[in-house]
């Protein structure tokens, strides 16, 4: 069984690689281009495994998606992957305090998304993403 | 700058004159073998310190004044005029005190004023550095990413890679365009009588799916044309990005109304308008709004704000009677136009 993602990134073209790699992982992906649009996309098909947030966005911003969902009792521990262009630390530190494990700053590789999604929860599926490590 | 309120001026003057009481007392309690001069300039010292120059100039009076009572009653002197004349010297002497230490405060205090402002400056700079930085982070990579996949032959379809490159990069030269028309609109604008039905028109045909109608007669106002033709395409856009509802044109309407200091020019359009915390910073830079479907670089408004600033006015949202956004941009009449 594959795993669901959403991705929430104002900006489509980030949209569109993210969900390029996370396909070639076979997964199955659904994009989200605000907080609104997610929250909306929520309602309509469920919870994802896992959900790749970017951090900066018009209107409510990523770190609001993330308050809500952990101040939601049923959402707190759904699994986050930062996605974002803020090399910076005191986010990454932000954000580990509210329970992120994976913070990805762009442009990052492919099999560093396919991993952080993957140790987010994920089923193994098969990689056709060869490691350069 | 640091005036205290008259209320705690004279609260604080009635202290001061106490202290000057005091010294007095003491001063003639103390019997004429001991000076105690320039004790009297302890409160007169305080008061300008805390209070203001004005009440320093009193006190150095009063406190020469009380000095001469108690001199007069301890000394006696050939002519009434010598206890006046030193009087008089003393008093020279408090005004001078006071006088300085009143300058020394006033410059203390600009320089801190000027300190905090280069402190705000050099914030906002870094917060302007920081985000450029990332706004340009973003695009390039996203050219990065899209690179390194077509380079592994995985990409599949390399047609979706070349698209996100072309947008990409386009974005990324889209922001430093605008950043270089926000640094030129800043400058001072080079005034002219400019036609507003042509600008608002040359605007209109530089951008797509955008229709413009003018709201009665628009007047000639005396500003930078070209300064004024950017204005508009900035607004235009922004109507474009945030007001067009699906597949349709945005239809924006360009008013002019003349005051006595200046023109007000505004831009309506009919879309979803603003919500009260976006209306607040809608014209600071890399304020982007939520309801948008295309990706502007946040800088368009800002653009605004910056060619009002340059004319002496400014750039302010209000919602529109009957729904939708207006912007308005208030063009002051320099004095040559006058």
């Amino acid at each position: 069984l594959a795993g669901r993602l959403i991705i929430v990134d104002d900006d489509a073209e980030a949209r569109t690689l993210a969900r390029k790699i996370l396909e070639g992982g076979g997964m199955d992906v659904e994009e989200a281009a605000g907080s609104q649009e997610f929250f909306a996309l929520l309602e309509r098909t469920g919870d994802p495994d896992v959900v790749v947030l970017d951090l900066t966005m018009p209107g409510p911003s990523g770190w609001t998606v993330l308050n809500k969902l952990r101040t939601d009792a049923a959402r707190a521990r759904l699994p986050v992957v930062i996605v974002t262009s803020h090399d910076d630390v005191e986010f990454k530190a932000a954000a580990k305090k509210a329970g992120v494990k994976h913070y990805l700053t762009k442009p990052y590789q492919p099999w560093q998304l396919l991993d952080a999604v993957r140790s987010s929860g994920l089923p193994p599926t098969s990689d056709p993403w060869a490691r350069r490590r | 700058l640091g005036t205290p309120p008259l209320g705690r001026e004279v609260s604080r003057g009635f202290i001061a004159l106490l202290g000057v009481c005091v010294v007095g007392i003491v001063d003639a309690l103390t019997g004429r073998w001991l000076s105690f001069g320039i004790f009297y300039l302890i409160p007169i010292a305080w008061f300008v310190w805390h209070g203001t120059r004005r009440g320093g100039i009193v006190l150095s009076i009063v406190s020469a004044v009380t000095w001469y009572a108690v001199d007069a009653r301890f000394n006696r002197y050939p002519s009434p005029l010598y206890p006046i004349w030193n009087a008089s010297v003393r008093f020279g002497f408090f005004l001078l005190v006071a006088l300085l230490l009143a300058r020394v405060r006033t410059q203390l205090e600009r320089e801190r004023g000027q300190n905090n402002e280069l402190a705000r400056l050099n914030q906002a700079l870094d917060d302007y550095a920081t985000h450029v930085a990332h706004d340009l982070r973003s695009p390039i990579a996203n050219v990065v990413m899209a690179v390194g996949m077509l380079r592994s032959d995985r990409a599949g379809d390399a047609t979706d890679m070349l698209e996100i490159i072309d947008k990409s990069a386009a974005r990324a030269l889209q922001l430093i365009e605008d950043l270089l028309e926000l640094a030129k609109t800043s400058a001072t604008p080079q005034r002219e009588w400019v036609d507003l039905t042509e600008a608002a028109r040359s605007a209109a045909e530089g951008i797509d799916d955008v229709d413009v109608c003018t709201e009665g007669a628009l007047h000639s106002v005396f500003a930078d044309p070209v300064i004024m033709r950017q204005c508009f395409t900035n607004l235009f856009r922004n109507a474009v990005t945030y007001a067009r509802k699906d597949g349709l044109r945005a239809e924006v309407t360009v008013s002019c109304e003349e005051r006595p200091d200046g023109w007000v020019i505004s831009v309506g359009d009919r879309g979803p308008g603003l919500d009260p915390d976006e209306q607040q910073v809608v014209f600071e830079p890399f304020v982007r709004g939520g309801n948008g479907d295309s990706h502007g670089t946040g800088l368009g408004l800002a653009i605004v704000a910056a060619a009002a600033a340059a004319h002496g006015g400014r750039a302010w949202y209000e919602p529109r009677v009957g729904g939708g956004s207006m912007f308005r941009i208030l063009i002051a009449k320099s004095p040559v136009s006058i």
